[in-house]
């Protein structure tokens, strides 16, 4: 069972994962996200992954899956803190992430993403 | 009456005695009779032979003549012995009346008048040189392997098709802590642990089965002990006449401190290298949150992920937001090359920054356009002028919309 504290910040929900997650955990966990964001005032969301050393092709193709499901949505998604090693790991992979937006930081995260829903309302 | 009797015995002794006498003059043995101060008194054809002299060539002549000086004494001597119940046999050397050196087994019957006076021997004269050559050079060879399975310092062993020891080099028993005659029927499983004893056992058998050679192979052999040595063997197959292979051939050179160096250079060659990447890519501060880093020389795909890591390390530290990868030093750009860079610029967006390429003078442009490669979205230009210009603009952009807002 995946323990996911998902916060709200008013118009942006900022969901930390801390620990690896693997197959039917990472799944739940995915779908979690996308039922939470799942509200009218979420405009936004941050997802967290500073904690995670290693992220596999695995994840790295879910992440891709539950940005595309937020987006379907209509909500805009950041992806807040890959490390260095995980960047390269994933760019190994072949998985850019293109279409996700990201930062390093969470405050940077949160002001990016304010500017993306602007963008969106203008 | 007796006449004719005495007649016929007469005629059958003639007929006996031409027999005997034919006996002797073609039998392969040399024979002859030797008088009292060993002159020859008789010799048959074959005797005449092995002295080299022509048929008749010894009537008159000496044994002595065909003797050396330090052996003469103690023919003289031999040929006088009547043994009991043994035969009389002893062997020496002549030099032939053609000059050539013999070995002959000699076998002498003396015979003695009334108080033990010698009075002359029947001899027969057997050439035995090709014999003793064989033997002196087997010995010669025997102490040639010999002082080389001593003295050697090389590992030599030879085995049988169980992978068993049949002889070994003095080196080799001292590297067991045996003797040699200990090793022998022993396997290497006796000596070392399964790490090593298992495939030297299995490259042995193999080269038992198909006859393939194994050359300057690197080993490494464990002991109970715990040490670790090295080795460079070479193993080669046995066959006997028939060309059947009946066991193996091994020498293996003691290579323990070369490899220890080797490893050692290995290391020191690592950390080098990780130094020289340090060295090589330095990350400078041009702008507020902008960094520039030169790439120099050559971007192989090694280079090219720890030139990334390093970079991404840098802009995650210094909280840059655009990286300038400049890449006026680089020393070719193929598709290859490209391909890299555009990964390290796509990683460094996943870390939450920009990335930019500058240095894309005439030739690489030139190589871009030829080879067609498609830059996927990376902003390039051909100076770092160009790419700071571009940043600072962006950044003044940013400000003014920030105080628009």
């Amino acid at each position: 069972m995946a323990r996911l504290t998902c916060m709200h910040l008013g118009e942006i929900l900022v969901v930390p994962i801390q620990e690896e997650l693997h197959d039917t955990a990472a799944e739940e966990a995915g779908e979690k996200i996308i039922r939470e964001a799942d509200n009218s005032n979420i405009k936004g969301v941050a997802i967290d992954i500073s904690a995670l050393d290693i992220v596999d092709s695995f994840l790295g193709r879910l992440l891709q899956k539950i940005a595309c499901g937020l987006r379907a949505m209509g909500k805009e998604v950041i992806l807040v803190g890959i490390q260095p090693e995980v960047a390269v790991a994933l760019v190994e992979l072949g998985l850019y992430l293109e279409d996700i937006n990201t930062a390093f930081e969470l405050d940077s995260a949160l002001e990016k993403l304010r500017e993306m829903i602007n963008e969106d309302s203008k | 009456m007796a006449k004719k009797d005495d007649r016929k015995e007469i005629e059958r002794l003639r007929r006996e005695n031409e027999e005997y006498k034919k006996l002797i003059e073609e039998m392969s043995e040399g024979f002859a009779f030797l008088e009292e101060d060993l002159s020859f008194s008789f010799s048959n054809p074959a005797c005449d032979s092995i002295f080299g002299v022509p048929e008749g060539g010894l009537m008159g002549r000496n044994l002595v003549d065909f003797l050396s000086p330090e052996s003469t004494k103690d023919v003289r001597k031999k040929i006088k012995v009547k043994k009991k119940d043994k035969k009389n046999v002893f062997e020496t050397a002549i030099k032939t009346g053609d000059d050539k050196r013999r070995y002959l087994l000699i076998r002498s019957n003396p015979h003695f008048e009334e108080k033990n006076k010698f009075v002359g021997s029947f001899v027969f004269f057997y050439d035995i040189t090709k014999r003793v050559r064989m033997e002196e050079e087997l010995i010669f060879e025997k102490g040639l392997l010999s002082s080389l399975l001593n003295t050697i310092p090389d590992l030599i062993y030879f085995k049988d098709k169980e992978s068993r020891f049949i002889k070994v080099s003095k080196s080799k028993a001292d590297q067991v802590g045996r003797s040699i005659e200990e090793v022998v029927g022993s396997t290497d499983f006796d000596y070392f642990t399964e790490e090593h004893a298992r495939p030297a056992y299995e490259d042995e058998q193999e080269i038992i089965k198909k006859g393939n050679p194994i050359e300057g192979k690197v080993e490494k052999e464990t002991h109970p002990d715990g040490r670790v040595t090295w080795v460079s063997t070479t193993k080669i197959p046995r066959y006997d006449e028939k060309g059947n292979i009946i066991g193996i051939l091994g020498i293996s050179r003691d290579i323990t401190e070369k490899r220890l160096w080797e490893m050692q250079r290995e290391e020191k060659m690592a950390v080098q290298k990780e130094e020289l990447v340090q060295l090589s890519t330095p990350v400078i501060d041009v702008w507020e949150g902008v960094i520039t880093v030169p790439i120099l020389g050559s971007l192989d795909s090694e280079r090219a992920s720890r030139v990334s890591e390093h970079l991404l390390t840098q802009i995650v530290r210094k909280r840059a937001g655009i990286a300038i990868i400049d890449i006026s030093g680089i020393s070719a750009v193929d598709s290859a090359v490209a391909d890299r860079l555009i990964r390290t610029a796509k990683a460094v967006r996943l870390v939450g920054a920009e990335a930019i390429l500058t240095g894309v003078g005439v030739e690489i442009a030139q190589t871009i356009a030829d080879l067609g490669i498609d830059m996927g979205g990376l902003k390039t230009m051909s100076t770092l002028k160009d790419g700071l210009r571009y940043v600072i603009s962006r950044k003044k952009m940013s400000v003014e919309e920030e105080k628009n807002g």
